[in-house]
């Protein structure tokens, strides 16, 4: 599974929506249920799923797909 | 100034309804606030209501906002509210949490809460005028939206100087100030979590859920039993992290207003 795929399915499943809502070029602004807490949520499942430690300035910046898809692939280079 | 409201019956000694002038909203907006409570038997409020109404307006400013909170079931007396002038603003419930169940972990040792300095007050002034916009008076188009920001200031000002817990949520890193909460002990054992706010740059980020989950440990250090709050429906967010941190919900009431403006009449 691919990365971009992998997230689709882990944002999808904790934003409660449809993985075809999940693009590249989503964004907080785009997603109703994209709140504080699921945000927080997002950030924990990412720590695991990706064996991400994330600091405070990732959690303000990391609020659309793409900045977190760029930060998986600096972070994790074998991806 | 006073910060307790002082009611008065009407229509007369022991009778269904109390009002009581709210001093210090009325400083804020220029024009005289009023709380209104009526009794649970609710006969003849259909008569007193305008009489009432016309009353308060006469006692000054020929405009006055009067605002009265009534339990979601009382569906009658909100229907006589209706046909008199008054309209619903916003639905409110009280979350509360028993403090001595709850355990919480910090995240980042870098975020923590301290007590407000007079250095503070500059940025926690900004964020208390910057992150409300779905309470009540930003609600109501009657009421100015730069008056209704500066209210949550001056509440913020005026907890600090009466004693009131008023933390700030800290990055310690640069110093910036992330979000505030403000707390009052109402009871032996039982703190009012009065207001809470994160700078709008840093909302939707988790960190209001570290915040409110921070403030919930601090409570429990200082020996807070229970920790109860208000909060609208409307904000759903903040709903769902006191969801999320073990908050149950009770007592709904729907808050309604009617601002009354005579002003017309002298010309």
């Amino acid at each position: 599974m691919d990365t971009f795929t992998q997230l689709r399915t882990l944002m999808a499943d904790i934003l409660k929506v449809s993985q075809e809502e999940i693009t590249p070029e989503t964004s907080q602004d785009d997603v109703k249920n994209w709140d504080s807490l699921q945000h927080l949520n997002i950030m924990l499942s990412l720590e695991q799923e990706f064996d991400l430690t994330l600091d405070v300035d990732d959690l303000a910046s990391l609020t659309s797909v793409s900045a977190i898809l760029k930060h998986i692939n600096s972070t994790c280079p074998s991806r | 100034m006073s910060f307790q409201i002082v009611f008065e019956d009407w229509p007369h000694p022991h009778g269904l309804m109390r009002y009581g002038h709210i001093p210090w909203d009325s400083d804020i907006f220029g024009f005289p606030f009023y709380q209104l409570t009526i009794s649970e038997m609710s006969e003849g409020l259909a008569e007193s209501l305008p009489e009432l109404l016309n009353f308060l307006c006469e006692q000054g400013e020929d405009k006055c906002l009067v605002c009265t909170k009534i339990p979601s079931h009382e569906v009658t007396k909100m229907r006589t509210l209706v046909e008199h002038g008054f309209y619903p603003i916003e639905t409110m419930v009280e979350p509360y949490r028993d403090l001595r169940s709850f355990s919480g972990t910090r995240r980042f040792e870098r975020l923590s809460l301290r007590l407000a300095t007079v250095a503070d007050k500059p940025q926690l002034f900004s964020i208390a005028r910057s992150a409300f916009s779905m309470d009540r008076y930003h609600l109501d188009p009657n009421l100015p939206d730069d008056r209704a920001s500066y209210r949550y200031e001056f509440w913020l000002e005026n907890g600090m100087k009466s004693g009131d817990h008023v933390w700030v949520y800290r990055d310690s890193t640069d110093d910036r100030l992330v979000g505030f909460c403000h707390l009052r002990e109402i009871d032996k054992g039982v703190v009012d979590f009065s207001l809470a706010a994160i700078e709008p740059k840093f909302q939707k980020s988790g960190f209001g859920v570290m915040m409110y989950s921070e403030c919930l440990m601090e409570c429990k250090k200082m020996g807070y039993a229970e920790i109860v709050t208000r909060i609208s429906l409307n904000n759903i967010a903040v709903l769902n992290i006191y969801a999320h941190l073990g908050f149950l919900f009770r007592q709904p009431t729907v808050t309604f207003h009617c601002y009354a403006d005579h002003s017309e009449r002298m010309y």
